[in-house]
């Protein structure tokens, strides 16, 4: 009974493919979430989705592939970001505010300046929707989710001390700057073909929401890697059914979902207490 | 008190007013930057017959691109239109700029097609302390009233949500009465009896111009009626991207089955759909219809799901260098294709 209802929305591929492209961008993100929560960047996805809408102006300017424009400037816009903070010694925050709005302001400018004939609703390119995951968006998350999955494993222990210790680690030779920026790469390339295949909110959310909760049960780092992902594709799933037993859309229900789980997590939270005795410094 | 302890108060109070003054100060900015980044967009697709005697044309502005052709069809070098809504652009989401509100406040007349589809034109025309009359083009016409098209039995309470969000939106009964030839013949009737109302002078030009669309446009009309009987009546079926072609539907003996999104930028939800699909397999219909503007991803999402095809109509805005007419032959065209 249970198992047939369950079953139900699966019997069609586009909801099949919109729950694993859910449920995979919720470990994803969870995983490179884990650095955005406590390195505090939380709207690098929301500026990096927007720098990706200033690429898609390009694009469509210069007549190339859409993708490979939002992805070149969201790339352009990671290294931004590090090298700012890094040689100007600005916080990473500031710098995610200088170019987040800089760039987009020069794509509203650009496509006013360029667009003279029929337009298209360029935004809609940048913004996805869930529900029209295509299989060649899930092979690109999939492709793209092992590759970062698989490169953050390998350098685990190296990315930690670099973020989290960065004089130190310095001064073991590793060469911190350049993993720094590895991380901006990666986190830029998941965010777009995240942004494009579901929606920038869901994004946003499973980038910070799902290791935040991590974050209320353990202070261990990999701990909260794992229980992040966990949370990321537990919201997905539940999210995804419940948008479609209760009929409304989909990626809002995740987030709803996730934000739920977070303040379940905060009320309940053993941990709570010390956590607040954290924050009080 | 002492003065130690107002002192810190004092500060404060100033921090607080200089918070407030730098938050209002940030909001005039964003608010300045927004009107800026939209005050030199696409040219309005404006009359090409820009005449020497330019100021003795009657200023003509019209809030969709789609008007422009029927106004210079029937104005012809005695009138200059500009449309509010650039080509291509969402006239249900538009945000209008300084350089509308001045294009209206410099207007002899101003036509749009009204029943809430332009929700934002109201305020602007108050604001632009425009003396111009306002001529609603689908007043008073019978519409259809925007029911689900989706006749499932299954309705759940929260279906009744969006629709009603989407009826309030439009107010009463669909707007897009335009793409109905019989309807678009009455809007030019309207265009002309007002043009005449403000350039008395060019009464006879304005009626000859319009009695010669309007033989134009039946003439369209019985084509396109014959094109639309090559299609096998059982495959008379229209699926579109939005709630525009109600009209269309009718005149031309359509089935409308159903929408993908009930108004532009509403996120429809996985059930609606999967029922789509569903009617979209039992009624066997052949194509879905999406409109240049929008991304066509979830339109193709569905087709590749059922296996049709996916093709273009036109509703706001007539392709690059087409009037009405040849709006509606593509449209016309494109079903055809579609469904034969």
């Amino acid at each position: 009974m249970l198992v047939e209802l369950l079953l139900e929305p699966l019997r069609y591929g586009f909801l099949l493919r919109g729950l694993a492209a859910a449920v995979l961008i919720g470990v994803i993100c969870a995983v490179i979430g884990t650095y955005v929560v406590l390195k505090g960047f939380a709207f690098i996805g929301d500026a990096l989705a927007h720098i990706a809408f200033t690429g898609i102006v390009v694009a469509f300017l210069a007549g190339f592939v859409f993708y490979l424009g939002a992805l070149m400037a969201a790339v352009a816009a990671g290294l931004g970001i590090g090298l700012i903070q890094r040689r100007v010694g600005l916080r990473t925050d500031t710098a995610i505010g200088i170019l987040f709005s800089g760039i987009f302001a020069l794509g509203i400018v650009l496509m006013s300046v360029g667009i003279k004939t029929y337009t298209v609703d360029l935004f809609s390119y940048v913004f996805g929707d869930i529900l029209s995951v295509r299989p060649s968006d899930l092979l690109v998350i999939l492709g793209l989710g092992g590759l970062v999955l698989v490169l953050i494993g390998l350098l685990y222990k190296e990315l930690l001390f670099v973020n989290f210790d960065p004089v130190a680690a310095e001064a073991t030779g590793l060469p911190a700057g350049a993993l720094q920026l590895f991380l901006l790469t990666l986190l830029s390339i998941t965010v777009v073909a995240s942004v494009q295949a579901v929606g920038v909110v869901l994004v946003v959310a499973m980038l910070v929401t799902p290791s935040a909760t991590a974050y209320l049960l353990t202070d261990r780092f990999h701990r909260m890697t794992l229980l992040g992902a966990g949370f990321g594709a537990l919201s997905a799933v539940i999210g995804f059914y419940l948008s479609y037993f209760l009929n409304v859309p989909s990626g809002g229900t995740i987030v709803l979902v996730a934000s739920a789980l977070f303040a379940l997590v905060a009320v309940l939270s053993p941990r709570r207490g010390q956590l607040r005795l954290l924050v009080r410094g | 008190m002492p003065k130690g302890v107002q002192r810190p108060m004092a500060r404060e109070s100033w921090m607080a007013e200089r918070l407030r003054c730098s938050y209002l100060l940030a909001l005039v900015v964003a608010v300045l930057l927004a009107a800026c980044s939209r005050t030199a967009p696409p040219p309005r697709e404006a009359s090409p017959a820009t005449t020497p005697a330019a100021g003795n044309q009657v200023r003509v502005v019209v809030s969709l691109p789609v008007f422009i052709s029927l106004v210079e069809a029937v104005g012809g070098d005695r009138v200059r239109v500009s449309s509010l809504v650039p080509a291509g652009t969402d006239p249900h989401t538009y945000q209008p700029t300084p350089r509308d509100a001045q294009a209206l406040a410099e207007a002899d007349v101003v036509f749009v097609n009204g029943l809430g589809l332009e929700g934002w034109l109201g305020d602007l025309i108050t604001a632009a302390g425009s003396g111009a009359p306002v001529v609603e083009l689908a007043e008073g016409l019978q519409t259809i009233p925007e029911e689900p098209h989706q006749g499932t039995p299954e309705t759940t309470p929260g279906q009744s949500t969006p629709q009603g969000e989407h009826t309030h939106e439009h107010g009463a009964g669909n707007p897009h009465l335009w793409l109905d030839p019989d309807y678009a013949i009455e809007y030019v009737r309207r265009i002309a009896q007002s043009l005449e109302e403000v350039d008395s002078g060019g009464a006879s030009t304005y009626q000859t111009n319009a009695e010669r669309y309007i033989a134009e446009i039946q003439a369209f009309d019985a084509w396109a009626k014959g094109q639309v009987q090559r299609i096998p009546p059982a495959r008379r079926k229209l699926v579109t991207f939005h709630d525009a072609f109600p009209y269309f539907a009718e005149h031309y003996g359509l089935e409308l089955v159903g929408v993908i999104v009930l108004s532009p930028g509403r996120e429809p939800s996985p059930q609606e759909l999967a029922q789509l699909v569903d009617l979209i397999r039992q009624q066997g219909v052949p194509a879905i219809f999406t409109e240049p503007q929008f991304n066509p991803k979830l339109a193709e999402t569905l087709a590749r799901e059922t296996g049709v095809k996916v093709l273009e109509l036109y509703s706001d805005t007539p392709p690059t260098g087409e009037d009405y007419i040849g709006m509606m032959r593509r449209n016309v065209e494109h079903v055809v294709e579609g469904l034969e």
